[in-house]
């Protein structure tokens, strides 16, 4: 199937169309005479243009731009639409390619304004002497104007777009590319908003809209990252004070910047609104309440007027009494708000040391296990480095071993007995040697003897 | 913003409640532009103390954008006092309803003609427009004109007042009151129940005879209906029978929680 959509051209045109045509003379009846739009009303021909259209561009690109052949415009339609008949084809591109005088009021800025006739209006061209097609230059304008998607899941594009406009310091298209963004997303979230307002009312969205919606969140993160790169170059420019031609102030472009910035996160907002809503809402032909129906049922059953008076206190009109408070009654009344200090203390973390006390509990407790379960055969200095307990990667995991077993006091909770031997032991730890006396530490053996080490 | 500012601009809204931030100077009160820029300038803080005052008398302070709502211009601001659906406000007087509608002696005459025009002008600028309560967003369509509203009351009187059978009513009181309209009543009633409409800046008229809801009723609308008016119409729907405490909280616990994540940007 062809993938140009005329619709958009077609509609917004044919008023256009009706204005250009009209035969109404000046200070005759505002009144529009119901038009008869003749046609077989069954869309064909729109569809075959579409095709045609579609089929010459496709030519055109291929062959560039060379005039191609009835018949092979023909054959090519043919594999898109199979209903087609060639004569039909050969008529959609006779219309195409007839140019139509337009008369346009031309308006220049020093002189009166007179009527030109404008005959360009054939989107397709014909070849000379020859039954040959192609594109003509305003057929490849209706196309691009057509193509051009103004659906906010292309965002992204646009703001590139800006970015390049400032980085180029082009301020003038710049603000052009930002202020139709605004206007684009201004009416995509005013059209969100309408849709999470049916939706909350218990209206389901449609099923292809909740299928974009994730799409269009990520879209929209990742369009906020692009702000931002354009915030950086509004940034650059100022930096270095770059010459710009346009008498636009970069201020104006930041403004429209930080603005757009605002409504893209807004509006990704909404869309998480709305996909929290869809999921609790449930699906109901019912929205509107019926307001009539309730006049009548209070015609004939009143509800107790105190409640009927404290919905009209909410919903009524109300105006301000007579005594109201003046902005001077507020004098002295109202308290800004005060801000709270915030204690900032300049920790330097790089240079703070674990005090060794601090060093020696935390050691003892993760090792605890180990000393404990060694006390009755008796824990030596030795064993405990062998085992792991002196090299965590420190000095200080070593002295933490050395103090326990010489300051049993903080972990030993039954009598227990110490020894010192005279020779010196060697040992290697990771980055460290040590040179030390026999150290080792056991339960007494009689339960009398004190704790000592 | 000063605290003699925010008390300008709290008694700003307490009488108009409706501020309105935006270039066009037409239409706009005195001190209006002055307190729009004291705004645009108020620090988050600043709004935050402002909102809390104004919560404080019985108003949730609404700010809105072009991103908001239509009808707003780019770069302008609409901030609203909007009633609070769980705190009556002793600064909004409402008895003027009665002597407004032209019927100073018979006060309950008075209520019964404003709730039963009242009720059928939020027919025509919700249940025909096929709009819920919370559509905020299309105030900007939600016109009628003047025949069309007495055309409704009308048609409602005679097409179904008047044929209720008087003896079988629980209380004949609204029916007595509408069966004793005459003639020019619903007119005369209309245009002054129009007149006080637009007095407490619930509707506006556009031009001679045609009116719209203003955003401040679509956002007081949006806001307490669930807890206003929906509970009335639950009890209302069994034919009378008053409904049970569980059917009367189901809507006012829906709309605490959307209270909590709702409400526009206020």
């Amino acid at each position: 199937m062809p993938s140009i959509d005329l619709a958009p051209l077609l509609k917004l045109s044919s008023r256009l169309l009706d204005l250009h045509d009209s035969r109404r003379r000046s200070g005759e009846s505002p009144q529009y005479q119901t038009e008869d739009r003749p046609g077989l009303g069954d869309g064909r021909y729109i569809a075959l243009a579409e095709a045609v259209l579609d089929v010459l561009q496709r030519l055109d690109t291929r062959t560039g731009d060379e005039f191609s052949s009835l018949q092979v415009i023909q054959q090519s339609v043919r594999e898109d639409i199979d209903w087609v008949e060639d004569i039909d084809v050969e008529y959609v591109l006779n219309v195409l390619s007839r140019p139509s005088e337009l008369k346009l009021l031309h308006s220049p800025e020093d002189g009166p304004a007179y009527v030109i006739g404008d005959k360009e209006t054939n989107l397709v061209e014909k070849a000379a002497h020859v039954v040959e097609y192609r594109l003509s230059r305003l057929g490849k304008t209706a196309l691009v104007i057509a193509s051009d998607h103004m659906d906010i899941a292309y965002i992204e594009g646009d703001v590139t777009k800006l970015i390049r406009a400032i980085q180029a310091a082009r301020l003038g298209p710049a603000l052009g590319f930002a202020e139709r963004l605004l206007q684009q997303l201004r009416t995509e979230q005013l059209k969100l908003i309408a849709l999470i307002e049916r939706t909350a009312s218990g209206r389901r969205a449609r099923e292809e809209t909740l299928a974009q919606m994730e799409l269009h969140r990520e879209t929209m993160r990742r369009t906020v990252d692009l702000v931002h790169e354009a915030t950086f170059a509004i940034d650059e420019i100022v930096r270095k004070e770059v010459e710009t031609s346009d008498d636009v102030p970069i201020g104006l472009i930041r403004a429209k910047v930080k603005e757009l910035t605002g409504g893209i996160v807004r509006y990704g907002r909404e869309l998480t609104r709305l996909a929290e809503l869809t999921m609790v809402s449930k699906p109901t032909t019912v929205q509107a309440p019926d307001f009539g129906g309730l006049a009548r049922q209070w015609a004939s059953a009143v509800p107790p007027p105190q409640q009927v008076a404290r919905m009209l206190e909410m919903l009524g009109p109300g105006r301000a009494p007579n005594v109201a408070p003046m902005g001077s009654d507020f004098a002295g009344i109202v308290k800004v708000r005060g801000s709270e200090g915030v204690i900032a203390e300049g920790l330097q973390l790089d240079g703070f040391d674990i005090p060794p006390e601090d060093q020696f509990t935390d050691w003892l407790q993760k090792n605890l296990p180990y000393l404990e379960s060694q006390l009755n055969s008796g824990v030596s200095l030795r064993d405990a480095l062998m085992a792991g307990l002196g090299h965590d990667g420190d000095a200080h995991t070593l002295n933490c071993l050395v103090t326990a077993l010489t300051a049993a006091d903080d972990w030993v909770k039954a009598p227990v007995e110490g020894e010192l031997a005279r020779e010196l032991e060697r040992f290697d730890l990771p980055g460290l040697q040590v040179l030390f006396s026999g150290l080792r530490l056991q339960m007494a053996s009689d339960g009398a003897a004190g704790k000592e080490t | 913003m000063t605290p003699y500012d925010m008390g300008r601009i709290s008694a700003f809204l307490i009488a108009y409640r409706k501020l309105e931030d935006r270039s066009d100077k037409r239409g706009m009160r005195r001190d209006e532009k002055d307190l729009a820029a004291i705004l645009r300038e108020a620090s988050v803080d600043e709004l935050r103390d402002l909102e809390e005052l104004m919560g404080g008398q019985g108003f949730l302070f609404v700010q809105l954008t072009s991103f908001d709502v239509e009808g707003i211009g780019p770069g302008s601001r609409v901030y609203l006092a909007a009633r609070r659906a769980d705190m009556a406000s002793c600064l909004v007087d409402s008895s003027f309803v009665v002597e407004r509608l032209g019927l100073p002696s018979r006060p309950t005459a008075a209520k019964i003609w404003f709730t039963q025009i009242w009720l059928l002008h939020l027919d025509l600028i919700y249940t025909q427009l096929d709009r819920s309560p919370l559509e905020r967003g299309r105030w900007i369509k939600a016109s009628f004109t003047r025949e069309m509203l007495q055309e409704a009351v009308t048609k409602h009187i005679n097409d179904y007042v008047r044929k209720l059978n008087a003896a079988e009513l629980a209380s004949g009181e609204v029916y007595e009151v509408l069966c004793a309209e005459k003639g020019t009543d619903v007119s005369r009633l209309v245009k002054r129940f129009l007149d006080l409409m637009c007095e407490g800046g619930l509707l506006e008229e556009r031009e001679e005879g045609a009116y719209r809801q203003t955003l401040l009723s679509a956002v007081e609308m949006k806001e307490n209906f669930d807890r206003s008016l929906a509970p009335l119409m639950l009890a209302s729907a069994e034919s009378g029978r008053r409904p049970t405490l569980a059917e009367m909280a189901a809507p006012l616990l829906v709309a605490a929680q959307e209270t909590v994540s709702d409400g526009g940007e206020s």
